[in-house]
């Protein structure tokens, strides 16, 4: 068998992922600083960096093709600080995204020496292996650790643990899922590079930072509507909340976890704590005091003043709250989602002359 | 429970632990510690100690009915809240509880009746009286060597699969006995520390089989599917093994299968073990499609998943029982026990803390009857109503504890 061993990183691969830790010492050891940009051999680097921004934001995707290996290792730490410096929340994300997606479009296309290479200095505990299960080809071998640090936000089954070959702490990966992870961790990794604030724009990138908010301001991005849910409605709550009030109102025991689901969902949908208190009071016979204290600790009106969310689909499967999904359901991941896209529904069809609330809940 | 019976029990601790040292957490300087006293409702929460003699001297003033730990490590354990206590990490910890096992023996020890109209019933109470409705039935919850036993059997199960699988060395692994009705198992890993909510309840989820996918995982026909394989494929080659090898059509029929599929199915039954058997292409009857497939594998799940409490890993800011401490509901103490002794390890002689002197408590007079209770080779009980006993202190502690008499 080919043994796979990890490959030297060269040049054209810091060129290609500038977020590596040995991207960072190569710029280190250049004795490179921002205040150098005004130097006349430098005014590609400050060029390179706003297209890279300005890509982001246009597109969603930095370029892949690398034209100047030094320029592109340079304008990577200068893209960020531009970044830090317009101090846009939803700007940092998306710039991270599409730097994370330019970095796995090239992953795709490398050897797995490459790839085990780019995963070791992310600090990615990985072994090449050569195993054909279930008629694919796994050529990594991930600890679960790293496995569940980048794959435990992802929605689709396929990455769930429980559907992956695993054994002895390690968790079979093909290529492709390999390039699809790291990118998730690329994204989070320069999330964090961004996640810092500027005292004051350096002068030199001041007239770069006013063009980026320019563009910004051009595309109005940046700005999302807030979630309208206004008025409760008892028809528009998925199954499973329908299932807890119904558990409630029939004075059926339900589990703490499950009332503090409720609870949360219900300030979440609008309902305040009086109201919520006096629906308990109807449906099962709560002493007053305590079911006050705990819908005022779970508004955050108490205690740690943390406002709690109600638990998202993946969690109340775990607690056994999710008492089997509807149409909607498969396609959401948030009980408070699915409540919205039912209400306009429900709105829709009432609009139109419908029956409304054809979906069984 | 009555003032003089408290007080009783809570002078009674204090004196324990004058003499015997709890096993401190590791890392003591960044954990929270909480307190629950008898007779009293409200938990001493958010104490911090820096040394081992600061906490145990506070313990032995207190008397403190349970006590606890955070799971969770801080910079500042004692900060009113959990935001300014500045969260370390936390120790992945699973608790394995017996009440929540079907075991058959809840139908015979557990009690309950209905103080109002003098109805009584055996397992779990029902909501309200099912004679006249009132809310207020007493409970008894009891523990047996049938209930403990299956709790044992799934945390072994847990071991090896945090082992096998999940590559969790055993010796960074501690299990201890809780004191009550299940066993704890916890990871002494640094690695582990920082794991998040959605990691842990990925690791939940992958123990209870939650979610899993048969086909994502290469079970279908076809599929060379062996009962060596590890892992998840291998746990559903083994229980599709263990299941067919015995199975009659109506059990078949029992897990939801249509009869024409579990014909069909134990007629092909020798080609499917042997493929089972040598990991050869899995043979699979025409009558047995996708959906019929699935109800067979998620009994296959249900039967090899290790019933883990959710809640419990998946919470990062857990509150965990301190290792020789006793517990408040039984006054047995929580025990750590190596891997290897946990098979044969007996609560109700290993879990001790009162081994002379005697008592006498009065068995309450609305419990319907206080079911029978084993410690060493002696049996104790059944106790009627209103009944005057002198028992070895341990057992006359138990009685206290678990609420169904009062102190003579």
């Amino acid at each position: 068998m080919r043994e796979v061993q990890a490959a030297e990183l060269t040049k054209v691969d810091l060129a290609k992922y500038p977020f590596l830790k040995a991207a960072s010492a190569y710029v280190a050891n250049l004795g490179f600083s921002l205040r150098d940009l005004g130097a006349p051999g430098l005014s590609d680097v400050l060029k390179r960096a706003v297209e890279r921004v300005a890509e982001a934001i246009r597109s969603g995707r930095v370029r892949a093709e690398i034209r100047d290996e030094d320029v592109d290792i340079l304008s990577f730490p200068v893209a960020l600080a531009l970044v830090v410096a317009v101090g846009n929340e939803y700007l940092r994300k998306r710039y991270a995204l599409a730097e994370a997606k330019r970095a796995e479009e090239l992953l795709l296309l490398e050897p797995p020496e490459k790839i085990l290479a780019v995963a070791r200095d992310l600090g990615w505990e990985i072994r090449p292996v050569e195993i054909l299960g279930n008629g694919v080809l796994y050529e990594f071998s991930l600890s679960v650790r790293d496995y569940l640090r980048t794959a435990s936000g992802m929605k689709d089954k396929k990455w769930k643990l429980v559907n992956r070959l695993v054994r002895s702490g390690e968790v079979l990966i093909t290529r492709v899922e390999a390039a699809r992870l790291l990118s998730e961790d690329i994204q989070r990794r320069i999330e964090g590079f961004l996640d810092r604030r500027l005292k004051e724009v350096p002068p030199v990138l001041s007239d770069a930072v006013e063009r980026i908010k320019g563009l910004l301001a051009e595309l109005k991005l940046g700005e999302r509507p807030s979630l309208e849910l206004g008025e409760v409605n008892f028809e528009a709550f998925p199954p499973c909340m329908k299932a807890l009030y119904t558990a409630l109102s029939e004075k059926r025991h339900v589990p703490h976890a499950g009332r503090f689901a409720f609870t949360a969902f219900l300030l979440h949908v609008g309902m305040s704590v009086d109201e919520i208190v006096d629906l308990f009071k109807q449906v099962a016979d709560f002493s007053e005091r305590i079911t006050r204290y705990q819908v005022e600790h779970i508004a955050g009106e108490r205690g740690g003043k943390t406002r709690y969310s109600p638990p998202s689909c993946d969690t109340m499967r775990s607690y056994g709250l999710c008492v089997g999904t509807d149409d909607l359901c498969s396609r959401v991941r948030h009980p408070l989602t699915y409540y919205a896209r039912k209400l306009r529904r429900l709105r829709k069809s009432k609009r139109g002359g419908g029956e409304g609330g054809g979906e069984n809940g | 429970m009555e003032e003089r019976t408290a007080r009783f029990l809570k002078n009674l601790f204090s004196c324990y632990y004058r003499e015997k040292r709890p096993v401190f957490p590791l890392d003591l300087p960044h954990r929270e510690f909480a307190f629950m006293l008898f007779g009293q409702k409200a938990v001493i929460r958010h104490r911090g100690f820096s040394s081992h003699e600061e906490l145990w001297s506070f313990m032995a003033e207190l008397g403190p009915s349970d006590a606890f730990y955070s799971s969770a490590h801080f910079e500042r354990p004692d900060a009113p809240d959990m935001k300014s206590k500045g969260w370390l990490g936390a120790d992945l910890i699973f608790d394995i509880d017996a009440d929540h096992l079907p075991t058959s023996c809840k139908e015979e020890h557990d009690l309950w009746a209905c103080p109002a109209c003098g109805r009584e019933g055996r397992g779990e109470a029902p909501d309200k009286c099912p004679g006249c409705g009132s809310k207020g039935l007493v409970e008894v919850k009891w523990i047996c060597d049938k209930c403990i036993s299956a709790a044992k059997d799934e945390v072994i199960k847990l071991a090896e699969v945090l082992e096998a699988e999940l590559g969790i060395q055993a010796s960074d692994m501690v299990i201890s006995f809780s004191g009550h009705r299940g066993f704890h198992l916890q990871v002494i890993s640094e690695d582990l520390l920082p794991l998040g909510q959605d990691e842990r309840r990925e690791i939940v989820d992958y123990l209870l089989g939650l979610g899993l996918e048969p086909e994502l995982l290469g079970v279908k026909a076809g599929a060379r599917l062996s009962i060596n394989d590890v892992g998840w494929r291998g746990r559903i080659a083994r229980g599709l093994y263990r299941l067919l090898l015995r199975a009659r059509e109506e059990d078949l029929r029992a897990l939801g299968l249509r009869s024409k599929a579990a014909r069909a199915l134990l007629s092909s039954r020798d080609v499917i073990l042997n493929c089972l058997e040598q990991g050869k292409p899995l043979y699979l009857p025409k009558g047995l499609g996708r959906a019929q497939l699935r109800k067979l594998v998620a009994a296959c799940v249900e039967d090899s998943s290790v019933k883990v409490d959710p809640v419990v890993t998946g919470d990062t800011h857990r509150l965990v029982r301190m290792s020789g401490t006793l517990h408040g509901k039984t006054g047995l103490l929580k025990v750590d026990i190596p891997l290897l002794e946990v098979e044969d390890f007996d609560p109700f002689g290993e879990a001790i803390a009162f081994r002379k002197g005697k008592a006498k408590v009065k068995v309450k007079e609305e419990i319907p009857q206080v079911p029978p209770l084993r410690l060493w080779d002696q049996e104790f009980g059944p106790f009627e109503a209103g009944q005057l006993l002198e028992l070895p202190l341990q057992v006359a502690v138990f009685l206290m504890c678990k609420k169904v008499a009062e102190l003579a």
